[in-house]
């Protein structure tokens, strides 16, 4: 008698087999004592490999993993600020230097004077226009100052920290 | 956890909930550890791979299309994982099974393994052993066909492997492993 190869047998054991062959394989196990022995075997066998075991993490896993990105994303909206504040002290401190070596008022007006005299002479028109219209409806300038401020400064900090949490969970 | 359920939670943890992330997390972590406990030999880097696992999904959430299901992409993220760890370790990852191993006088008398309690322990734990004897790749597409039920396709996208490879790997490594104990078994002489 031949008996069943182990592709057979295992597609048997899992249930792949189409329904022809799978009525002579039942027909040839009614009678092969080995292949019944086989199909015992390799059922055995995919019955411990479905079982769970030793795949153990530590009871608190899905906290200190939450934390863990928690702490990387302060870490990078800390890294932005401290970027923000070096950037402006560098900043800062090389228009210190420059001022300290260079005479820059006399640069300036010499700008003023040749180059910018005509698009200077457009802003101070609108300018002036402005004040008009400010002074004709008795506006308080420094409520649009103030409101400026508060606007730049929730710019500042959704760019710089909000979005940043958003994205960190 | 159906698909619109899980669109729903990732949905959440795009938009910044914890607890949303934690429930993910706690859906997945056994896919994810299975194919990390069982291609890393290290007990003490594998929960910090699996951590590393979780970062990445969640660094790619807002990335992922739903062009595939959560679970092969989780899957492929910490298979890919792993292989990155292992290639640092020098790890061979293209080993195959070694013919010699895969003896057919094993189980050319009775191929009957021990049925009792204690002795179905000691093959289980004879079992991990062998299977932690196999090659990289045999030892994943057995966890992911049997212990976390994906299919010849879904275990071919997680691993980038033909679906007609997944097949005949998984054949030979079960009928490689079904040798080594029947083999072991009545050359001991434990349980005649």
């Amino acid at each position: 008698m031949k008996h069943l190869d182990d592709e057979q047998i295992q597609a048997y054991v899992d249930g792949h087999l189409p329904a022809e062959e799978m009525r002579k394989v039942k027909t040839h196990l009614q009678e092969c004592s080995f292949c019944r022995k086989e199909v015992q075997v390799y059922g055995q066998l995919f019955n411990i490999l479905q079982q769970d075991i030793d795949f153990q993490l530590s009871a608190n896993f899905a906290r200190r993993t939450v934390s863990r990105i928690k702490k990387k994303s302060l870490g990078t909206v800390y890294n932005k600020l401290i970027t923000v504040f070096f950037g402006l002290f560098g900043i800062i401190l090389a228009v210190n230097i420059s001022l300290y070596y260079v005479n820059f008022t006399s640069m300036i007006n010499e700008f003023k004077q040749d180059t910018l005299s005509f698009d200077l002479q457009i802003f101070t028109s609108i300018f002036e226009q402005i004040n008009i219209f400010i002074s004709q409806n008795n506006i308080d300038v420094r409520i649009i100052l103030f409101a400026g401020i508060i606007l730049l400064l929730l710019a500042v900090i959704d760019r710089f920290v909000l979005q940043s949490r958003t994205r960190s969970v | 956890m159906n698909a619109k359920e899980e669109k729903f939670l990732i949905g959440r943890i795009i938009e910044g909930d914890t607890d949303a992330f934690r429930s993910f997390i706690n859906e997945y972590k056994n896919l994810v550890t299975h194919i990390v406990f069982r291609m890393i030999g290290g007990k003490n880097v594998r929960e910090d791979l699996c951590q590393d696992v979780f970062l990445k999904v969640y660094d790619n959430l807002k990335d992922f299309r739903f062009q595939s299901k959560v679970s092969t992409w989780v899957a492929r993220i910490a298979y890919n994982r792993c292989i990155n760890h292992l290639e640092k370790k020098r790890v061979p990852l293209f080993d195959d099974l070694h013919p010699q191993d895969a003896s057919i006088e094993s189980f050319s008398s009775d191929p009957s393994l021990p049925d009792k309690a204690a002795e179905t322990k000691d093959l289980q734990e004879r079992l991990r052993e062998e299977i932690q004897k196999l090659p990289v790749k045999f030892k994943t597409i057995i966890t992911l066909y049997h212990l976390d039920e994906l299919n010849y396709a879904e275990i071919g996208e997680v691993m980038q492997l033909p679906e007609g490879t997944v097949k005949s790997h998984l054949f030979r490594a079960r009928k490689h492993l079904k040798e080594q104990l029947t083999k072991k078994y009545q050359k001991e002489e434990l349980y005649p």
